[in-house]
């Protein structure tokens, strides 16, 4: 069974949107979605996220349909982009004991276990974090309600080369040990092709399917 | 009617989240002592009986109404939003949770919940006193002494908190 499936999928609306979209995901890789600003990664990654249908096809995650399951799917996927939100001026930790709840599962010792891990302090304001700890914390808030899939939306830009090696490390440790997979959209076709399993193109909305990363 | 169900559960994790949100912003007394001050006024507007209303007294009744929705609003916005403590920057709930396991809906009728608490009490109690006065002062109660004040204390605010973002 896939982990993440699109059907035809289609945008809604006059609004910028996706154009017969399909591909599905399987367990255990690190799949990328490479295009220029505007191409559309990060509408597809909206079209999953969003608790409003913006689309006409279907989405498959973990066999079910997601229309109506917001809440229910969300409880499986990590979402770690620059534009997800946290209280500003509340520390990492403060940031999990308020929104952890939210969880059916969220592991607070995992969550602290993750953070130290990668270096990051517990005790450290979000807005204080740099832009690569503020994605470290997420990826340990992922990992804390055991996301099976973790959407990464551009989340590897604007970070220096050391920090990238480093996450790219963490998810692949992360994939040995877990039963998880990772979307990841970026416009750095480089990157992409070094460290990712399968690589799919965006162009206007329009998607050729995956093929493996060189 | 499907729109409006109720999801216990969510229901409990939103709940355990604004008792713990407190904890962290206590910067809601200014909202509610303005929905204090605002609901008050707007009631000792408001028990005036619908036999008394003359073409001035209408427009009395309309800043009633305006106030006490004004006062709703403003208790209503501690499950809306939430300020920042050192910027004072104002951020909506419904974003801060968007990509969180929460449906916006169940939100929405934890907030409507919320409010729709307090103007049940305060119509009751200016329903009850508005009934008294008219008594006192006409010998009977018209059917518009109930039916006003539900409208406008108990419906208008509902359809306020649901149209908030």
């Amino acid at each position: 069974m896939s982990v993440l499936e699109f059907k035809n999928v289609n945008g809604r609306g006059r609004k910028f949107g996706l154009k017969d979209v399909s591909f599905s995901l399987e367990t255990g890789f690190i799949y990328a979605i490479a295009g220029e600003n505007g191409a559309g990664k990060t509408t597809l990654m909206r079209y999953i996220l969003s608790e409003k249908k913006l689309y006409s096809g279907n989405i498959y995650f973990e066999g079910e349909d997601i229309e109506g399951r917001h809440e229910r799917i969300m409880n499986s996927i990590g979402f770690i982009s620059e534009d997800n939100k946290f209280f500003n001026e509340r520390s990492a930790l403060q940031n999990a004991q308020l929104l952890g709840g939210f969880y059916d599962s969220f592991d607070m010792d995992l969550y602290k276990e993750s953070l130290k891990a990668m270096g990051v302090s517990e005790t450290v304001t979000y807005f204080k974090m740099s832009r690569g700890e503020k994605i470290k914390m997420q990826l340990a808030f992922a990992i804390a309600h055991k996301s099976s899939l973790l959407l990464m939306d551009e989340a590897t830009a604007g970070l220096d080369p050391v920090y990238r090696i480093e996450l790219f490390n963490m998810l692949r440790r992360l994939l040995a040990d877990e039963n998880v997979t990772v979307l990841m959209s970026s416009h750095n076709m480089t990157e992409i092709e070094r460290n990712t399993d399968y690589t799919a193109i965006i162009e206007d909305g329009r998607m050729g399917g995956f093929h493996e990363s060189i | 009617m499907k729109a409006f169900k109720e999801d216990r559960s969510q229901q409990e994790k939103i709940a355990a989240f604004f008792k713990e949100e407190t904890t962290y912003f206590p910067n809601h007394v200014l909202g509610k002592a303005a929905a204090c001050i605002l609901v008050s006024i707007s009631s000792i507007l408001l028990i005036i009986p619908f036999a008394e209303y003359e073409n001035d007294m209408r427009m009395v009744i309309v800043y009633g109404f305006m106030l006490y929705a004004m006062g709703m609003f403003s208790y209503g916005t501690k499950y809306a939003s939430y300020t920042e403590p050192l910027t004072k920057k104002v951020f909506s709930i419904s974003n801060l949770t968007k990509y969180l396991p929460v449906s916006h809906r169940q939100l929405t009728i934890f907030r409507i919940k919320k409010v729709l608490k307090p103007c049940v009490i305060v119509t009751a109690v200016v329903v009850g006193i508005r009934c008294l006065y008219s008594v006192a002062v006409s010998g009977g109660v018209s059917i518009w002494d109930f039916v006003l004040p539900a409208a406008f204390m108990i419906v208008l605010p509902a359809i306020v908190e649901l149209t908030r973002g």
